[in-house]
C-alpha cells in the first residue's frame, strides 16, 4: 500500500506538466461549482431575510414584484404614489397594529434616500425578526436627522455628527439638490445584508417640508396645500413614542408629504392579512396594491431561479469537460505505461497494485484539483467580499459550506474516483494480460 | 557431487487465451542450484512465455513447476507475486527502467515488494542504497553524476547494467533474463553476459537466459534447445554448450 503510494507520487511529479493541467481544469470547475452555489445560496439567505415581521406593504396600483422592488430594495421608481389620506385611513384600520409611511426617489451621492419615521426602527425587522440596531448614535429621524446604513457609512466615510444634503432624484449628478437643507447623522446602523446598509433614513416630514419648500421657492409645481394641514396632525401622531430617541420634537420641520410611494403594515391578527390584503386590493377611493413581502420574496426568487439552474448546470457541464481532460490525460498514458507495469510486476507488483497505481492517480488529481479549487475560491471571496458587500448588499460567509456545497464535493470526489476506475481496470487487465513482455 | 534442483518442471501444458495449439508443452525439466542454463529458441517459440511460467505470472493448464522446492501450484496468485518478489530477478530486452524513479530507486524496486530481498540488501551492505551503489559500481556505474541522471537519459548499454544491478540487489536465489542482451551492440553483449557471471560468481545464484542468438551459447555451461524440450522428447541437458 505504502509503496504503491510512493511510486503513485513519483509518477504524478513525473508527468507533471499533463497532471498540472488536469489540476487545473479541476479547480476551476471546484471554483465555479462552489462559488455558484456559494453566491447563490448567500443571495438566497440575504434576500429570504431582506424584510420580515412586516404582513403588508403597500402601494399604488402596479405589479406586486415592482412594489417590492421599489419599497423594499429601492429599485427603481414607482411612477404612481399612494395619496396620504388613504394611508391615515388605512393606518386607522383596527385589524392594523402599526403602520410606516415610506417615500423614496431622493438620494444622497447615488445611495437612495427613504422617508420614513422613527416608527421604522421600531417596527421593521429583517432575517429573523430582527430589529435595526445602531453600531453608533440614536435611531432618530425626526427633525433632520439621518440613520445611515452601514455600507452608507463606510462608502462615504460618514459618522455621527455629520451632515449630509439629499439630491432630488437618483444618481450622483442630478442637479437638483436641497443643499441649504442638510440632514445631521444621527446613527449609524449595524450591517444587515440587506439594502438597508445602503439607504438613508430620515423623517418623512422633513422630506415632504423640503420638497415643499423647494417646490415653493422655484414657484415650479404644485405645492400641496394639503401637507402643511397634514403635518400638524403627524406631529402629534409623533408624540409618544420612542424612550431610546432622547431628542426634543422641537427641531421637527413642518412639512408631511401629499403622497407617499407606499406604507408597510403589521397586523394584530396574521390569519386576517389575506382579508386585509384583498380589501386593500379592492380599495374604493383609490387603486392600491397589497403585497405580502414573504410570497412576493419568493415570487421574485423564483425569477431568478431559472439563471441560476443554468448557472449550476453550466458549471457541471465544466465538470464533467475537466474529467474528461483528466481521463483523456490518463488512458493515453496507459499505453506508454504497460512497460512500466510489467516492470512492476516483474518485481513482485501485484495486479490489484497496477489497479491502485492508477486509481490513486486520478484520485489525487480530483483530490488536489478540489483542495487547490476550494483555496482558490476563497482567496477571491476574501477579496470580494467587500466588493460584493459593497456593491450587492450580500455578506458573504467565507469558510462556512452548507450541506448543498459538501454534496457537490462529494459528487466531483466521487466521480473522479469512478473516472478513475475505467484506466484503472483498463490498466489492470493489460498487465494480466501482458504478462511480463508486452508486444507493442 | 548431486546439486540440489532448484527449478522444477513437470507434465508441463500451456497455451494463451488466443491460441489453437498447446504453445508450450514440457514433460520434465530440472534445473539446478547454481547452474546457468541458456535456452535458445526461434522467436515465437514461447521462450518468454516459459520465464512468464516461471515467475507465477501465468498458470499452465496443465503440471506442475516447484521452485527451490515450492510448487507454484500451491501458491495463490498473489502469493505467488510475493515468492517472485523474494527469489526471482529478472531483466529484460529493453525499456527495462520505470522512467519515474531515479537510477538508486530503480535498483532498490524489488526490496520495496519483498521483505527479504530488502533485509539481505540490508545485511549485505549497511543500507540497500549502500548495497545498490556497489552493485551499480561493479558493473561499472559508479559515476556520481550519472546517477543523478534520470534513468531516460541513460544508453542503452547503461540501461541494463541498472536492469542487472536490480535483479542482483537482495540476491534472489534465481536471475531470468529475456534476451537483455539484444538491443546491445556485439561487444556490449559479451561483457554484459560476463558482467552477469561475474556479480553471482560467489553467490548460489541460479541463472536462466533465454534469447534466439545462439552465439552465446558458448558462454554458458549449459544450454537447451527449447524444441528439444517440447512434447515427448528426451530432455537432456547438454554438457559444455553443446547442441
Ligand atoms: N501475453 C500474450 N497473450 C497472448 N499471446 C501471447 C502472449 N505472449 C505471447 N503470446 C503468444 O505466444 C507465442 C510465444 O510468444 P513468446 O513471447 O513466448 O515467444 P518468444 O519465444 O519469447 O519470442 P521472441 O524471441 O520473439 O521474444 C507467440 O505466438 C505469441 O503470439
Ligand atoms: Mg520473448
Amino acid at each position: 500500500m505504502k509503496r504503491i503510494n510512493h511510486l503513485a507520487i513519483k509518477s504524478l511529479k513525473y508527468r507533471k506538466f499533463t497532471i498540472t493541467l488536469s489540476i487545473i481544469s479541476i479547480s476551476l470547475s471546484v471554483i465555479l461549482l462552489l462559488g455558484v452555489e456559494r453566491i447563490r445560496n448567500q443571495v438566497h439567505e440575504s434576500f429570504a431575510s431582506t424584510i420580515s415581521g412586516t404582513d403588508l406593504i403597500v402601494g399604488a396600483r402596479t405589479g406586486s414584484v415592482s412594489l417590492l422592488l421599489s419599497t423594499v430594495f429601492h429599485i427603481g421608481y414607482a411612477n404612481q404614489n399612494v395619496s396620504y389620506e388613504s394611508y391615515e385611513a388605512i393606518s386607522k384600520n383596527p385589524k392594523v397594529a402599526w403602520s410606516i409611511p415610506l417615500s423614496l426617489g431622493d438620494s444622497h451621492k447615488s445611495f437612495p434616500v427613504l422617508g420614513t419615521t422613527d416608527e421604522y426602527f421600531e417596527h421593521f425587522k429583517y432575517g429573523r425578526k430582527q430589529n435595526l440596531e445602531a453600531a453608533a448614535g440614536h435611531l432618530c429621524v425626526h427633525g433632520m436627522g439621518a440613520v445611515i446604513g452601514a455600507d452608507v457609512a463606510k462608502n462615504l466615510g460618514y459618522s455621527v455628527g455629520d451632515e449630509l444634503i439629499v439630491t432630488h432624484g437618483m444618481g450622483d449628478e442630478s442637479f437638483v439638490k436641497h443643499d441649504h437643507d442638510p440632514f445631521t447623522i444621527e446613527a449609524v446602523l449595524k450591517p444587515t445584508g440587506t439594502p438597508v446598509d445602503q439607504t438613508v433614513h430620515v423623517s418623512i416630514n422633513s422630506m415632504g417640508a423640503i420638497h415643499a419648500e423647494f417646490y415653493n421657492e422655484e414657484d415650479s409645481l404644485a405645492y400641496d396645500p394639503f401637507a402643511e394641514a397634514l403635518a400638524a396632525h403627524q406631529n402629534e401622531h409623533d408624540h409618544h413614542h420612542h424612550a431610546h430617541c432622547n431628542h426634543g420634537h422641537s427641531a421637527e420641520a413642518g412639512g408631511t408629504p401629499s403622497t407617499l410611494t407606499g406604507f408597510m403594515l403589521g397586523l394584530h391578527k396574521r390569519n386576517e392579512v389575506l382579508l386585509m390584503q384583498r380589501h386593500l386590493n379592492t380599495y374604493e377611493d383609490e387603486p392600491l396594491s397589497a403585497i405580502m413581502p414573504v410570497v412576493t420574496l419568493l415570487e421574485l426568487w423564483n425569477v431568478v431561479k431559472p439563471i441560476q439552474k443554468t448557472l449550476i448546470i453550466i458549471s457541471f457541464l465544466v465538470l464533467i469537460v475537466a474529467f474528461v481532460g483528466m481521463l483523456t490525460t490518463i488512458m493515453t498514458s496507459l499505453n506508454e505505461r504497460r512497460r512500466e507495469m510489467a516492470i512492476l510486476r516483474s518485481v513482485g507488483a501485484k495486479p490489484r497494485d497496477i489497479f491502485q497505481l492508477i486509481i490513486i492517480e486520478s484520485f489525487s488529481v480530483t483530490t488536489i484539483g478540489i483542495i487547490v479549487g476550494i483555496i482558490i475560491l476563497h482567496l477571491l471571496l476574501l477579496v470580494a467580499k467587500p466588493i460584493i458587500s459593497s456593491q450587492l448588499g450580500i455578506l458573504i460567509n467565507i469558510f462556512d459550506f452548507n450541506m448543498m456545497e459538501l454534496s457537490f464535493v462529494s459528487i466531483i470526489l466521487l466521480g473522479g474516483l469512478l473516472i478513475g476506475f475505467w484506466p484503472a481496470y483498463l490498466s489492470y487487465k493489460h498487465s494480466l494480460a501482458d504478462g511480463l513482455t508486452i508486444k507493442v | 557431487m548431486k546439486k540440489e534442483a532448484c527449478i522444477q518442471i513437470s507434465d508441463l501444458q500451456f497455451q494463451w487465451p488466443d491460441q489453437k495449439e498447446t504453445l508450450l508443452n514440457i514433460p520434465e525439466l530440472i534445473i539446478n542450484q547454481q547452474e546457468h542454463l541458456y535456452i535458445q529458441g526461434d522467436s515465437g517459440s514461447g521462450k518468454s512465455t516459459l520465464l512468464n511460467l516461471l515467475g507465477g505470472i501465468i498458470e499452465p493448464q496443465q503440471g506442475d513447476i516447484t521452485i527451490l522446492g515450492q510448487s507454484l501450484r500451491q501458491l495463490s496468485s498473489s502469493q505467488r507475486d510475493h515468492f517472485r518478489a523474494a527469489h526471482i530477478g529478472y531483466v529484460f530486452q529493453q525499456f527495462n527502467l520505470v522512467p519515474y524513479l531515479s537510477i538508486l530507486d530503480n535498483v532498490t524496486l524489488p526490496c520495496d515488494f519483498s521483505s527479504e530481498r530488502y533485509k539481505r540488501a540490508g545485511a549485505s551492505s549497511n543500507s540497500i542504497k549502500k548495497e545498490a551503489m556497489r552493485l551499480l559500481s561493479h558493473l561499472g556505474l559508479e559515476d556520481e553524476a550519472l546517477l543523478q541522471k534520470p534513468v531516460t537519459q541513460l544508453s542503452v548499454g547503461q540501461q541494463q547494467r541498472v536492469a542487472a544491478a536490480r535483479a542482483f540487489i537482495g540476491s534472489p536465489e534465481i536471475i531470468i533474463a529475456d534476451e537483455p542482451t539484444s538491443s546491445l551492440d556485439a561487444n556490449a553483449q559479451e561483457s554484459f553476459i560476463k558482467l552477469l557471471f561475474d556479480e553471482v560468481k560467489s553467490k548460489n545464484t541460479t541463472i536462466v537466459f533465454v534469447s534466439h542468438d545462439e552465439r552465446f551459447i558458448p558462454l554458458f555451461e549449459h544450454s537447451i534447445q527449447l524444441t528439444s524440450l517440447q512434447a515427448n522428447k528426451a530432455t537432456t541437458l547438454m554438457e559444455g554448450g553443446q547442441l
